[in-house]
């Protein structure tokens, strides 16, 4: 049953795609176009809601909270993306005078993309996320980490896209923006799940603060590195000489994403198997589950 | 907390084990004794695999004993902290079942019965008035929060084995009904009955609690299982509203065959927590038990904890972690390292103007750096001038100062690759004759820009010791084919003997602050020398002067001449004036508007005075050849006529400030004078010379009273300014220079001396300007005998209306003029009109009319009325005044006017 509906999920956004390429097919739209907000709204919000659908789906033990998953993602689009903006644009301030370097992969770029842009915007999701349902007595497994911090991703990723398909004087092809919508959610959404597999961890592991602070700082650094690349490597291939190459980088973010999102899954798979909420045969599900309750209250004494 | 983990064993005298095997081999030692009275039979087989599920066993051991061996195999119960969680589960677990709370449900999933203990903290607190249960649990449940919070590590263990006593009496205080004894065990006095079970750890706690409380010995046997547990540290996660939560849910499986290691497993957990006191206090060489009385620490940390427990804040800060937020802070800053590395990537590198070995654009003896990131200096075009557009082909066609074989002016133009909008302008020029920079630049900019430029700050740095003026100013433009965009500007100027550079920043104000940072600490030029930028002496902030002569700044103003050079407006040189007529007529040197070729300059441009030593406001322009002069007395008549922009612009009445004369025979030898004005020093503003009469001169060689001599300091630049006494009286007009016309009728100055002309001199100006006039090409003389003019300060105000013959109808601008005296219909000149007329007027809407100036009375005047589109009226002696004609005076009612 849950199989099925994350196919039909699957099957949406990939129908999302098509859907817009036929529009544009069908309208003899073969030329960029300016969205208006309530159509930017409906392309970049989508691919968010059947993606956080999808998401949602993988916490099989113990399903989350859906008004938790859905403010989540709120905050990830309200809070977490323009602190995000703020961050790289107010506390990093754009410089007056500068020379770029011409190659994408030139130092200046890689620095900004991973460690300004890229780590600006995965510690906000992050902070969105520790410092709300974190606390929450319903983030009681690791695996939840990655379900809210997926959520979180998500919700970011809507004002990205938003911005991006909205933007002043923005125009886009919709085809393209339709499908880098669907990529770059998905994208936003596996780099914070990285993150929140560490955070999840992080909430029950039996180690120091310390040695919990570097894990999660090491999950930061991760995150920020996948989503730097991402940008560096897609402003390599978007353009050849003066050509524009959009279905390139749709192509490299679909499948850079895709790799994420599966050794997220696979790691999400472990915690499962060692999710205290599993039924086992050695005991009912509840057994484990008032496990699960003293271990995080163990966690936390021992934090204390 | 690692390092506590790994004293533990030591200390217990065992080597570090794994959880699990120590928990066994714990489970072994009691198991005899902790054998419980309530629990059903122990099943024969000891040692079933811990997660076989047994069958429900209702009561309070067994229910214990699950919870406890389910938390041992989730938190290592080696630890003070595992000991009390487990303890805590445990007691929890029993205290429930104790109670009937939570009858056994069966597990939807596996079919199996399970047991769900919710309690909350405000039901645990009523529960102290209510029995003995109640309060052994509440009691179990601060002795683990206690144990949690203890900054002491041994308090842990001490707390934990009260809990696991409360949590024993909880039972027998139930099935025995002796809840009084219970009651009275408050939280320290329990814990009081640790030491003991510390020190004999493999015997049963019961036989020690016999000690202070009679009953114990029967809840003993029957408890050990129970005092697994305390529910407070889970209780403290879950921070809702106004209570809190304590949610344990435990299984219970009974099984008979099983029920000898559940015995055995329930005595593990309860064995666990004194191990790990033992394990605490021993490690430490200097653990006294004296110095620490654990159970005054569990106390205090009880009362801590009840404090605490009042505000909500208390469960949330248990998820707070200050390590997590270093998190943060490392994130931020790395972003603020990687900006500031970034930055240092991308910022361009410095380079030098002029690029070393660059033929096309030699060091004229300036040099700066400024970023890389700059298109190479191309030459840009001088723009036209604004100001004055209007006689550019007047200009073009006499002005002889054209052309100049030393490559001067340079004026070159970097673009910013990065931004074209940005851009540094280069300019390097002949220093002007007049060395006036600020108000050269001032006129410089506002001819570029004309109205659209505005000034936003002013004020002279000092790079490497030579004084530089910047000034940053806002201008609108539009550059072709783009939309009209208002920019900012920075602009850096000096001079030298030789040569004044410019070097002015466009650009956004952040590529502006970019740009500057770099250019302006190596701005250099070639000698360093050169003039004060601002002048040091006679500045108004240093002066005290009577209030009098204050009221003399507004009067004085600041006339720089210009000519057009090239298709731009050229400052040549500046003096002062001083207004004479509400009208804006200003008085001034005749040889301040004239060249040394005795050619008029092209334009002049009036400075108002703004503040002390502030550059004077330019305010308005006109053109010499349009005033009124007097060669022979060196001085000239000057009104604006147009403005900044070169517009036709008419000057505002009664907002310019006259000064009344001093007569003749006030002027004494000895009298303090006050000489105003803007020499021609830098750019600074208003200056005051103090100084006395000394006597009188006559021109030429001559002895007469032509002139009056001071001692005060009058050089170039003063000239045509005010001088007045102490009262602010008008006593005559500053002159640098004696001047005389030649017998060819050239004009010269013939010597530099500081003179001053007698304001009687110039009476006939003074005249003009009190009647009014207009300025007009070619109307220059002032060729009106001093007879015939009277002082009009007596006169006749003459109004009329002037209508259409044909409807009646009000005419507009129709002009009505009162000729001079003498002047018929046959002499009139309707091109020389300005010096026939008297006085005039010009019609409103309504046709009414007010001639400007009174006319004398008596007399009889010729009246010439003129309008478009009508004939003009022209009728001799048609206005006949007495002396007793009253001041406002209508003659005609109306004139009626013919159409052509």
């Amino acid at each position: 049953m849950v199989v099925g509906t994350k196919f039909l999920l699957i099957a949406g956004l990939v129908g999302f795609v098509v859907v817009a390429w036929l529009a544009e097919l069908v309208a003899g739209i073969h030329h960029p176009v300016h969205l208006g907000p309530l159509v930017a709204g409906v392309v970049a919000g989508v691919p968010a809601v059947l993606w956080l659908g999808f998401f949602y789906l993988m916490d099989r033990h113990e399903p989350e909270p859906k008004q938790l998953v859905a403010g989540v993602c709120v905050l990830g689009a309200l809070i977490a993306a323009p602190l995000a903006d703020f961050v790289q644009f107010q506390l990093v301030p754009p410089i007056a005078i500068e020379t770029q370097d011409l190659d994408a992969f030139s130092l200046d770029h890689v620095l900004y993309a991973m460690f300004i842009a890229g780590l600006a915007q995965e510690m906000c999701k992050y902070a969105a996320v520790r410092y709300t349902v974190y606390l929450s007595r319903e983030f009681d497994e690791p695996m939840d980490g990655v379900v809210y911090m997926m959520a979180c991703g998500t919700g970011f990723a809507v004002w990205v896209n938003y911005h991006r398909l909205s933007g002043q004087g923005h125009e886009v092809i919709l085809s393209i923006g339709a499908a880098q919508a669907v990529v770059t959610t998905l994208a936003h959404a596996s780099f914070a799940g990285v993150l929140g597999y560490v955070l999840g961890r992080a909430k029950f592991t039996r180690r120091s603060a310390l040695v919990r602070g570097l894990f999660l700082m090491a999950g930061l650094l991760l995150a920020a590195a996948l989503n730097g690349q991402f940008s560096v490597v897609e402003t390599w291939l978007q353009q050849t000489g003066m050509d524009q190459h959009p279905w390139r980088t749709v192509v490299y973010a679909a499948g850079v994403a895709s790799a994420v999102f599966l050794a997220l899954w696979m790691m999400s798979q472990r915690l499962l198997a060692r999710s205290p909420f599993r039924p086992t045969a050695g005991g009912p599900a509840s057994a484990n589950a008032a496990a699960a309750v003293v271990a995080a209250a163990a966690a936390e004494a021992k934090a204390r | 907390m690692a390092k506590r983990r790994s004293k533990a064993p030591t200390v217990a005298g065992e080597p570090a084990a794994p959880k699990k095997r120590r928990s066994r081999k714990k489970i072994e030692q009691p198991a005899a004794a902790a054998a419980p009275t309530d629990a059903p039979p122990p099943p024969p087989d000891a040692t079933p695999p811990p997660n076989i599920p047994v069958p429900l066993q209702s009561t309070a051991a067994a229910a214990a004993l699950e919870a406890a061996r389910i938390v041992s195999e989730i938190v290592d119960i080696d630890t003070p902290t595992g000991a009390v969680i487990a303890a805590a589960a445990a007691a929890g677990a029993a205290i429930q079942v104790v109670r009937g709370e939570s009858p056994p449900t069966i597990d939807p999933v596996t079919g199996e019965e399970v047991s769900t203990v919710r309690l909350s903290r405000e039901r645990i607190l009523k529960a102290i008035e209510d029995d003995a249960p109640g309060r052994a649990a509440v009691a179990a449940v601060e002795a683990a929060d206690a144990a949690a919070e203890a900054p002491v590590s041994d308090v842990a263990p001490v707390a934990a084995i009260a809990a696991l006593e409360a949590a024993a009496a909880a039972t027998p205080a139930r099935a025995q009904t002796e809840p009084p004894a219970r009651a009275q065990t408050a939280p320290p006095a329990r814990a009081q009955t640790v030491p003991p079970v510390e020190r004999a750890p493999s015997a049963p706690p019961v036989a020690d609690r016999a000690q202070s409380a009679p009953p114990v010995p029967e809840r003993a046997q029957s408890a050990p299982p129970v005092r697994a547990q305390t529910v407070p540290p889970v209780d403290a996660i879950v921070d809702g509203g106004d209570h809190v939560h304590v949610a344990v849910a435990v299984n219970v499986h009974d099984h008979d065959d099983d029920h000898d290691h559940v015995d055995v497993d329930v005595v593990a957990a309860t064995a666990a927590a004194p191990t790990a006191t033992l394990a605490e206090p021993a490690p430490a060489d200097d653990y006294d038990d004296e110095e620490l009385d654990p159970v005054a620490l569990a106390a205090a940390a009880i009362q801590r904890l009840r404090a605490r427990a009042r505000t909500n804040v208390a469960g949330l800060r248990v998820q707070y972690s200050r390590h997590d937020l270093l998190v943060i802070l490392a994130a931020i800053v790395i972003i603020f390292a990687a900006g500031r590395a970034h930055d240092y990537l991308v910022t361009p590198p410095d380079i030098a103007f002029p690029p070393p070995g660059d033929v096309a654009n030699p060091d004229h003896g300036i040099t700066f750096v400024h970023p890389a990131a700059w298109l190479k200096p191309e030459a840009t075009p001088l723009p036209s001038p604004r100001l004055v557009h209007d006689i550019a082909p007047l200009a073009a066609t006499t002005s002889p100062h054209a052309g100049s074989a030393d490559g001067l002016p340079y004026h070159v133009e970097l673009t910013s690759s990065s931004d074209p909008a940005a851009r540094i302008e280069v300019l390097v020029d002949k220093k002007p004759a007049w060395s006036n920079i600020v108000t050269d630049l001032d006129l410089d900019r506002r001819t570029r820009w004309g109205e659209l430029y505005s000034l936003d700050d002013s004020d002279v740095r000092s790079i490497e010791g030579h004084q530089w003026l910047r000034t940053e100013y806002r201008y609108a433009h539009n550059a072709e084919g783009d939309v009209p965009r208002v920019d900012h500007a920075v602009e850096y100027a000096t001079i030298d003997r030789d040569q004044i550079y410019v070097v002015t920043l466009f650009g956004s104000p952040a590529e502006l602050d970019a740009v500057e940072d770099v250019v302006a600490p190596s701005l250099r030029v070639a000698t360093p020398s050169a003039l004060p930028l601002v002048p040091q002496t006679g500045r108004l902030a240093q002066r005290t002067f009577p209030t009098g002569v204050q009221a003399a700044f507004g009067a004085t103003v600041m006339v720089v001449v210009a000519d057009i050079v090239d298709g731009k407006l050229k400052a040549r040189g500046g003096g002062s004036g001083v207004v004479v007529g509400r009208d804006g007529s200003i008085l001034t040197n005749y040889h301040v508007i004239h060249d040394k070729n005795d050619r008029l300059h092209d334009v002049f441009v009036i400075g108002r005075f703004s503040a002390p030593d502030r550059a004077p406001e330019l305010e308005c322009a006109g053109r010499p050849s349009r005033s009124k002069l007097q060669r022979e007395l060196d001085l000239a008549l000057v009104k604006c006529d147009l403005d900044l922009d070169g517009r036709a612009w008419t000057p505002s009445q009664d907002v310019w400030t006259t000064l009344p004369a001093a007569p003749a025979k006030d002027v004494h030898v000895g009298q303090r004078l006050w000489v105003l004005g803007y020499p021609d020093v830098g750019g600074g503003g208003l200056t005051l010379y103090q100084g006395q009469v000394e006597g009188w001169d006559g021109e030429g060689t001559a002895p007469g009273t032509d002139f009056i001599k001071t001692d005060a300091s009058i050089s170039n630049g003063n000239s045509g300014g005010p001088v007045v006494d102490d009262s602010g009286r008008l006593v005559g007009i500053a002159s640098a220079y004696r001047t005389k016309v030649t017998a060819s009728g050239g004009f010269v100055k013939s010597a530099q001396v500081g003179l001053v002309r007698p304001i009687a001199a110039a009476a006939d100006l003074l005249n003009i300007a009190i009647y009014g006039w207009t300025p007009r090409e070619g109307h220059t003389g002032v060729d009106i005998a001093p007879d015939s003019v009277e002082p009009a300060a007596t006169g006749v105000r003459i109004s009329t209306r002037i209508l259409d013959t044909a409807n009646l109808a009000p005419i507009r601008d129709a002009l009505v003029m009162v000729l001079r005296p003498g002047v018929g219909a046959a002499q009139v000149d309707v091109n020389a009109l300005d010096d026939q007329v008297l006085s005039w007027g010009r019609s409103n809407a309504n046709g009414d009319v007010l001639l400007k100036a009174p006319v004398p009375n008596p007399g009889e005047y010729t009246v010439m009325v003129t309008a478009k589109g009508y004939e003009p009226l022209i009728v001799d002696n048609e206005l006949q005044l007495g002396s007793n004609t009253p001041p406002a005076y209508d003659p005609w009612g109306q004139i009626l006017l013919h159409a052509r």
